[in-house]
């Protein structure tokens, strides 16, 4: 009975997990180059359910004592792209067939990778990200000056008509994308390791890409979070009647 | 729960503040020289749900950990400085920038702002002076008895003084490193700051800047039919947003109910 109890209560407590991804879903639904993320929801390991006969243990069969949660996933789908006119806004089209590129910045003292391709040109004149981490070029921290700048399609960097750098532009092997770690500023951190790859993707000036949330699916996860929720509640108000009855019934005398 | 609530709220407070901006950029659709704004968002830290006491499935080969986000937050608000269309006025002493650049006026008490805003007219001791009265950067006044006061697209004011024409000096235009790092000031004024790097002078058409068109305004660049879609899009996301906190309320109620 108590095993029922902890059951459903572990049933609660994973699709308060998924709603809170949804939720961070939700909330940057319009935040550039933002990747959604799902939880996965798996089983506790199975336990194998003895019973005392005779002076023996006999099994009685496999029990599973709830869910829990398994990773969260990042959808690494490209998003929609925007026109914006702005020279300093950079968007990656990935090669057909390939796993999706990022720019390279630095970050403090290590590498991130991002798909917000909304850059800035700071006070000293380096391209930077918005929160002023320098864009990485393969010749290191890309500098335009206060010249206007293009960029073409290979991701070369062109001032007044001459080349000055090309973008580091790179990608993940398809079983590492999953270890990449977000930690905010729609930048992600690769694990030791794990080493990027030089990627394949064109690159269009002027353009962003959006968040590649998909609300309609969100709303129908947020549902079913909903219901899944509620129905582990009421098995846990069955549990604790049966419960109640036990304790308060069973071999009381009127 | 409580997570979830605080996602959808902060879901919520930046798209109030993208509404915001959009409002505004609506509001000065006719303000002459306004850069329309443009908000960004970033995604919040993620923390380990491990560290909350959740039961988690730890794959062993997977080298982070699953993490919960913990909503979004406005990254940065900044001005879209594209060129604004040109509207003819006729008046030689409306003047718009063509390409990069700022006008600089001083305040009366000396403080140097940058705008896009050319509306121009000459005050009673001869001074160009701006709609408020702040003193456009030229070293030189207006006599009284100058007359057909003309700019040409470098810079160079000329005026007919006493049945001759005459070069009475040139307006230089400014340029700051990264424009979006200036701090608006109302007026149509942007004031530097260590963000936008130190405002350099330059000849009109030289150094990468623009010309001057002497007889024409700078229209708003707000593009209407892009500001009422984002604020389409804007109202929709918090409607979302709204909607996972509702949920997040409901789930909670659950929570509390589960003992009748």
């Amino acid at each position: 009975m108590l095993r029922g109890l902890y059951l459903a209560a572990t049933g609660m407590v994973v699709q308060e997990i998924r709603q809170d991804v949804i939720a961070n879903n939700l909330a940057n639904a319009t935040t550039g180059g933002y990747k959604a993320q799902t939880a996965a929801v798996g089983t506790f390991p199975e336990m194998l359910l003895q019973r005392m006969e005779e002076g023996r243990s006999a099994p009685v069969g496999y029990f599973a004592p709830g869910v829990m949660l398994d990773q969260i996933y990042t959808n690494f789908a490209p998003g929609p792209l925007e026109e914006t006119n702005r020279s300093t806004d950079l968007a990656l089209i990935d090669a057909p067939g390939e796993t999706p590129a990022f720019f390279t910045v630095q970050a403090g003292d290590t590498e991130a990778y991002t798909r917000n391709g909304s850059f800035h040109v700071d006070a000293r004149g380096f391209l930077v990200t918005a929160e002023g981490y320098p864009v990485q070029g393969e010749r290191g921290a890309v500098y335009v000056g206060t010249a206007a700048f293009k960029v073409d399609g290979d991701g070369r960097v062109l001032v007044d008509g001459q080349v000055i750098d090309r973008l580091r532009v790179v990608t993940f092997p398809g079983e590492n994308l999953q270890l990449l770690e977000g930690r905010g500023d729609g930048l992600f951190y690769a694990p030791a390791g794990v080493q990027p790859l030089p990627a394949a993707a064109q690159i269009k000036q002027g353009w962003l890409e959006r968040a590649n949330v998909d609300l309609a699916r969100e709303m129908v996860d947020m549902l079913a979070v909903m219901r899944i929720y509620e129905a582990n509640q009421k098995a846990i108000q069955a549990a604790d009647q049966t419960l109640g009855k036990s304790v308060n019934e069973v071999g009381s005398l009127r | 729960m409580i997570g979830a609530l605080w996602r959808g709220a902060s879901g919520m407070l930046a798209q109030q503040l993208a509404v915001d901006s959009l409002a505004n950029d609506v509001a000065n659709v006719n303000t002459t020289g306004y850069k329309q704004g443009r908000v960004e968002f970033a995604d919040l830290i993620y923390r380990p749900i491990e560290e909350m006491g959740m039961p988690v499935n730890r794959i062993p080969e997977a080298a982070t950990p699953p993490a919960l986000g913990a909503g979004v937050r406005v990254a940065a608000m900044e001005k879209d400085f594209s060129q604004g269309s040109l509207i003819h006025t006729g008046d030689p002493l409306n003047l718009a920038v063509q390409g990069e650049g700022f006008f600089a006026v001083y305040s009366p008490g000396g403080e140097r702002f940058l705008t896009r805003d050319g509306n121009f007219h000459r005050d009673a001791d001869g001074f160009l002076v701006n709609a408020r009265g702040y003193y456009l950067d030229v070293p030189f006044s207006l006599p009284p008895e100058a007359e057909n006061v003309t700019v040409s697209p470098d810079g160079t004011v000329t005026a007919v003084i006493d049945g001759m024409p005459q070069v009475l000096g040139n307006i230089d235009l400014y340029t700051v490193p990264n424009p979006s790092g200036l701090e608006g000031a109302g007026d149509n004024l942007f004031r530097e700051t260590a963000a936008s790097g130190q405002a350099a002078a330059g000849r009109p058409g030289t150094q990468g800047l623009g010309t001057i068109r002497s007889g024409y305004l700078e229209a708003a660049n707000v593009d209407l039919a892009a500001a009422l879609t984002r604020m389409i899009m804007a109202q929709r996301a918090y409607e979302v947003n709204a909607r996972s906190v509702r949920l997040a309320d409901e789930m909670w109620g659950l929570a509390n109910s589960l003992r009748r």
